[in-house]
């Protein structure tokens, strides 16, 4: 076939309307898709998880900054995803100054309130591994709804594209997890989550080097 | 430079809202300028002259299949020059020429004189490994210029049938071209 065939042949195929026609606005679609992944796992946590018990008496400051840290991360990373599912788009990394700063703010706090003689219980808690695979685990339908919706854009750069929608699933989880997660430490939340949310974009990368790419 | 590309803004917009016309304006609007940046700068990326219509078709597909990520509020040089550089970039690799190819500072197409189309078939041997029926339909429509109505009436199927059978085809051709990098 050459060149003027092809063209003519596109814009046949253009003309019969069957294809995506129009710009379409994605960030409703990522939205929808990584929001009904989010309800899967909020559910799982609700249904197979016990709640946590520092949730009795209101929510304490773990949790209010473990779920400040995780939406900032997760606000920051859905616009970063989406942002790099057009074929133009650049990563910024601007906005991870937000989560990164309410976390260390809340590490200082803690940190700031009690002896240093705790600070490596409280960092080792009582079930790291098992945390560190739950937020892990919960992650992983956010990440894989969000890379069906992507598979609606064109990243020119897919590997970031899949990295930011790991952050995105990763911060989350993370949020989401507080309902559950019995230990009563930032220093906890700095240690074991966050090696999970990392861990989540590494995964999100390389599912996104395979799947993304066109 | 500026008129150029408000044309294609304006064209691109014409053909999301369905016109074939303005489509194939643009198509061709944006082959001439490759052919001519590829003649100017063929040599920096690596490439010969039997491959310039090769990677253009690949780009004029990626183009179409992609078309809904150009936003009509966005400019579309950098969604075109993002496209271009990424199915560039691609169909050195897989040619697996070494060596860093400047391609951050794509630059903006010169006008030069315009440079005669030449030939190539990159897509006839891939459309052999198509299901029939889309192969017939893409044969029919693309190669052949029959219409749609002739079409469907020559292989019995729907109009709606060929329509999602050319879509199809068409798409199952750009994974090819994909699969064929490895």
């Amino acid at each position: 076939m050459n060149t003027q065939q092809l063209i003519h042949t596109l814009a046949s195929d253009l003309e019969t309307g069957v294809g995506p026609r129009r710009a379409r606005l994605r960030w409703p679609r990522l939205a929808a898709l990584t929001g009904l992944a989010s309800l899967a796992s909020l559910a799982a946590i609700l249904l197979l998880l016990a709640p946590s018990p520092h949730l009795a008496h209101g929510p304490g400051a773990t949790i209010v900054f473990s779920v400040l840290t995780g939406a900032a991360l997760a606000a920051g990373a859905f616009w970063a995803t989406l942002t790099l599912s057009y074929p133009e788009g650049r990563l910024g990394l601007w906005w991870l100054f937000l989560p990164l700063g309410i976390l260390l703010l809340g590490l200082g706090l803690e940190m700031s309130d009690t002896p240093s003689s705790s600070w490596m219980v409280r960092l080792w808690g009582d079930s790291p591994g098992a945390c560190f695979l739950c937020v892990t685990a919960l992650s992983l339908p956010i990440l894989a709804a969000a890379l069906v919706a992507l598979r609606d854009g064109a990243p020119t750069h897919p590997r970031l594209c899949g990295a930011m929608a790991g952050l995105l699933a990763g911060g989350i989880a993370a949020a989401l997890y507080t309902l559950h997660c019995p230990e009563n430490s930032l220093l906890f939340v700095a240690s074991w989550h966050v090696p999970a949310v990392l861990t989540v974009t590494f995964f999100g990368a390389l599912a996104a080097g395979r799947w993304l790419r066109w | 430079m500026q008129d150029r590309e408000q044309q294609w803004a304006a064209d691109m917009r014409a053909a999301q809202a369905g016109s074939g016309e303005a489509y194939i304006r643009l198509l061709d609007s944006v082959s001439t300028s490759f052919r001519q940046f590829a003649a100017l700068d063929l040599r920096r990326f690596g490439l010969q002259s039997s491959d310039v219509e090769d990677v253009l078709q690949e780009i004029l597909l990626a183009i179409h299949l992609k078309r809904h990520t150009w936003r009509a509020d966005h400019p579309f040089a950098p969604w075109l020059r993002a496209i271009i550089r990424h199915k560039l970039v691609d169909f050195v690799r897989r040619r697996r020429r070494r060596g860093e190819l400047p391609l951050e500072d794509f630059p903006d197409i010169h006008p030069v004189a315009p440079v005669e189309p030449s030939f190539s078939t990159p897509l006839r041997h891939l459309l052999g490994g198509l299901p029939r029926r889309q192969r017939e339909v893409v044969e029919e429509l693309g190669l052949d210029g029959a219409s749609v109505a002739d079409t469907a009436m020559k292989l019995k199927m729907s109009r709606g049938a060929v329509y999602v059978a050319f879509h199809r085809g068409l798409a199952a051709l750009s994974a090819k071209f994909e699969r064929d990098r490895s």
